[in-house]
């Protein structure tokens, strides 16, 4: 009974095998092109990163290892945790980014130049920017804005972070930075491309929102 | 003026509709085509017709400023208005997230050469396969971090190229202390130390090679060397990969992904799931595994087919692989995982096989007329587990079941070949540690981790076994992390030995300290 469930199964492993690396060799323009360049998504990165690379061990800082090691180390968890290949290129292709930032040249705006850049944009609309921020933001933020894992500032802090006037604070989310010694780079426009300069008006505007009324509940107790 | 240049960087170029049908159509040519841009990326939509036999247009997205690959994102047995329609739809999109779309041609030196893409049924009117459901969603895709910085373009770039072969040495080393007090006996102290190297070498993104050796001193001062696993992974499909060689069994939680002791909250593993006990260590043969997702969803699977378990020296049965089976008969073994969501994981557990029992000739029965032939057994085991890992909480709780029939085996202890009635064993545990992260930021106090775990190892059909291995134990501990996988710790834990012959200690307080580092 048990020497037929074997054989049937190792037959069945088998035929798979050979049915899936048949099909993977006639789609090869596709599979190795795969290697040259895959579309990945950043945010859906930064988020999957932080579900599921610190579910059986604690997260380690994208800090850690180089590019090329973080590759072969996804592709190992890749294979250990049965994530979908897909999911791993999208983490893969955070680790990199927060890791070679670090290299570029992406300090953070501390001083604007005179005068507001950004003086054209209409006012932020916070319920527009509670949106726009559980899509993309709260994959590193939190949903609270206290940081979703390590390395990730609390921005609730009150005169902290967000207490810098909005020009600084939308040309660091607009440009991307990290400051020295940050595990983890801020990507440029929270790593989609889509946002406008006006949705992230508008993400700030929910930010500020949420500081006041921190600062309320402060002041009723 | 520098005001200007910045709000130009969204260019801004004249939204066209889609216009003029191109006149003399090659095949695959653009049709009708728009280019947009936003930055320095740009993007082109075109209508591809005459293409291929019983295809009436396609419609083709391109990114080659992201270092994107081509795609066909929608395709037409016989409406072109379709796929006008489509890619109209497609430009709207990429205007409402800032772009700005005209009519045009990429020009040839922007364009990769790789026109590449999905092949597929020519559905009518359905995206084509191979289109990535996210790009069509967000209309943009979110691809690379604004390309117009340098560092935004090479994220992708390095991701894409590199050489080749790239490879990884990781791994993982610990010291241990422990002391154990049974009461009336003397303490007994020893110190224990394991080093277990870890090489990855990994070919493009097709195959990856891993091998990690353990090398420990145990108690008695004697250095050990043992493979852990050494495995070939070839990534057939985003939802499939075959695992070759010898690896850790894919059946329970603790061997295969707790095991590590910069991962393991606690200094050893729960009664049962180590040495001597149920949960299968390593297997030598082949496994598919492989997970697919649903939005958060994530639904894994292992089902392996290895040599399988072998009658253990003290008549048990070991759930290691050796280098020979045992017999000719494969065990197959799996798990299923689910996670509705990604921090709390369910799963089941399963292996079936047998065992074949061994003729020991150096203790020959006495009497060669009695002597019994050995037999083989069934062995199954089932199990489940569920994880439950969000924020500063680690909950884990598993139980394992293991049933082998009445065997003919020659033993150590036994008369020659003597017949084993069923063996059954149970082992299970639950544990909770929760990092103090999440209430204080105080700069020590933050890096804190209290442990508790309960386990028992019930053994019921080898006396010899049971007296040894049969046990309750509750373990407290603190974790002191000095980095994510840099801990130092110390527990206590109190072992209660539940079949213990009269006349030995039948419990025992042991005391551990240990520091794990995982590189
Ligand atoms: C299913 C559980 C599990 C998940 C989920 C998981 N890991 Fe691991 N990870 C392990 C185990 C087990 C090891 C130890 C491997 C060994 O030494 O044999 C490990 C080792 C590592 C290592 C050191 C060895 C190496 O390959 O470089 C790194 C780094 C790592 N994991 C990062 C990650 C990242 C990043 C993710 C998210 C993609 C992740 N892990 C998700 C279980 C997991
Ligand atoms: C991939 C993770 C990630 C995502 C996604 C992300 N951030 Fe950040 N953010 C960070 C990190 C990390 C820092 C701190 C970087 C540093 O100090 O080096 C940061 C810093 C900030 C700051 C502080 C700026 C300053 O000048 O100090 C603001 C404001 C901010 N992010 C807003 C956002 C908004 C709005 C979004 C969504 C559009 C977003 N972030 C998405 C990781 C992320």
């Amino acid at each position: 009974m048990i020497k037929m469930f074997g054989i049937l199964a190792g037959g069945a492993l088998l035929a798979s095998t050979v049915a899936i690396a048949q099909s993977a060799v006639q789609s090869a323009p596709d599979s190795s092109a795969s290697a040259l360049g895959k579309d990945v998504d950043l945010t859906r990165g930064a988020k999957a990163w932080a579900d599921h690379c610190g579910r059986c061990h604690n997260l380690r800082s994208p800090s850690e290892l180089g590019e090329n090691a973080w590759d072969v180390s996804v592709t190992h968890m890749r294979t250990r945790a049965s994530l979908p290949g897909d999911l791993a290129d999208d983490i893969k292709a955070f680790l990199m980014y927060s890791v070679q930032s670090k290299t570029a040249d992406a300090a953070p705006i501390e001083k604007t130049a005179a005068g507001d850049a950004y003086a054209h944009l209409k006012p932020g609309d916070a319920e527009r920017g509670r949106e726009l921020y559980s899509q993309t933001c709260v994959a590193c933020h939190g949903a609270n804005g206290e940081g979703a894992f390590e390395g990730v500032p609390n921005l609730m802090i009150v005169s902290g972070l967000l207490s810098k006037p909005d020009e600084i604070l939308l040309a660091n989310m607009i440009n991307g930075f990290q400051s020295a010694g940050s595990p983890m780079a801020m990507p440029p426009r929270g790593g989609n491309p889509d946002l406008t300069d006006q949705d992230l008006a508008h993400v700030l505007a929910f930010l500020r929102t949420q500081i006041e009324e921190k600062t309320g509940d402060r002041r009723q107790k | 003026m520098d005001r200007q240049r910045r709000f130009l960087r969204l260019r801004c170029l004249l939204l066209t509709s889609v216009g003029g049908i191109a006149a003399g159509a090659t095949p695959s040519a653009a049709e009708v085509s728009q280019v947009c841009s936003a930055w320095n990326v740009t993007r082109s939509i075109e209508v591809l017709t005459a293409s291929d036999e019983g295809v009436a247009c396609q419609v083709r997205y391109r990114k080659p400023d992201e270092g994107a690959l081509d795609q066909i994102l929608w395709r037409s047995s016989n409406s072109v208005a379709f796929c006008d329609q489509k890619a109209q739809e497609l430009a709207s999109r990429l205007t409402a997230a800032g772009f700005r779309c005209r009519e045009g041609n990429l020009t040839e030196t922007a364009q990769r050469s790789s026109d590449l893409v999905s092949t597929g049924g020519a559905d009518d009117e359905t995206p084509a396969e191979g289109f990535d459901q996210r790009d069509a969603d967000s209309g943009a895709s979110a691809l690379l971090a604004e390309s117009s910085r340098p560092s935004g373009r090479r994220v992708y770039q390095r991701l894409s190229g590199g050489s080749d072969t790239k490879s990884h040495f990781a791994g993982y080393a610990d010291a241990t202390f422990a002391a154990a007090d049974s009461g009336d006996e003397a303490t007994t102290s020893f110190f224990t130390a394991t080093f277990n190297p870890l090489f990855l070498f990994q070919y493009k993104d097709i195959v990856l090679l891993e091998a990690e050796a353990e090398i420990s001193v145990d108690d008695d001062g004697e250095t050990e060397f043992a493979i852990e696993y050494a495995q070939v992974d070839l990534f057939l499909h985003d939802n499939l990969t075959l695992v070759l060689g010898r690896f850790l069994s894919p059946v329970g939680l603790f061997q295969e992904r707790l095991h590590p002791s910069w991962i393991n909250r606690l200094a050893d593993a729960p009664p049962g799931f180590g040495h001597d006990g149920v949960q299968p260590a390593s297997e030598l043969g082949v496994m598919a595994r492989g997970g697919v997702s649903f939005g958060r969803t994530l639904i894994t699977y292992a089902l392996a087919v290895g040599n399988g378990p072998t009658v253990a020296h003290e008549g048990g049965v070991v759930f290691e692989a050796g280098g020979a089976d045992d017999n000719s008969n494969k065990a197959v073994s799996g798990r299923l995982g689910f996670l509705p969501v990604p921090y709390l994981e369910v799963g089941g557990s399963f292996l079936v096989g047998d065992v074949s029992g061994v003729d020991d000739e150096m203790e020959a029965s006495p009497d060669p007329m009695a002597a019994l032939a050995p037999s083989s057994a069934n062995v199954s085991l089932w199990g489940a587990d569920a994880s439950y890992t969000r924020g500063p909480w680690d909950v884990r709780a598993e139980y394992l079941s293991v049933t082998r029939d009445a065997i003919a085996t020659s033993f150590a202890g036994s008369n020659g070949v003597e017949i084993l009635p069923d063996l059954k064993l149970e082992a299970w545990y639950a544990q909770v540690a929760y990092s103090l992260s999440d209430i204080t930021s105080h700069p020590v106090l933050q890096k804190v981790e209290p442990v508790v775990r309960y386990g028992e190892y019930k053994v019921n059909g080898l006396d010899e076994l049971a007296e040894e291995a049969a046990e309750k134990r509750v373990d407290v501990g603190v974790n002191y992390w000095l980095a994510p996988s840099i801990v130092a710790r110390g527990v206590v834990g109190w072992r209660d030995f539940t079949a213990r012959p009269a006349g030995e200690p039948s419990s025992e307080t042991r005391y551990m300290l240990q520091f794990a580092y995982g590189f």
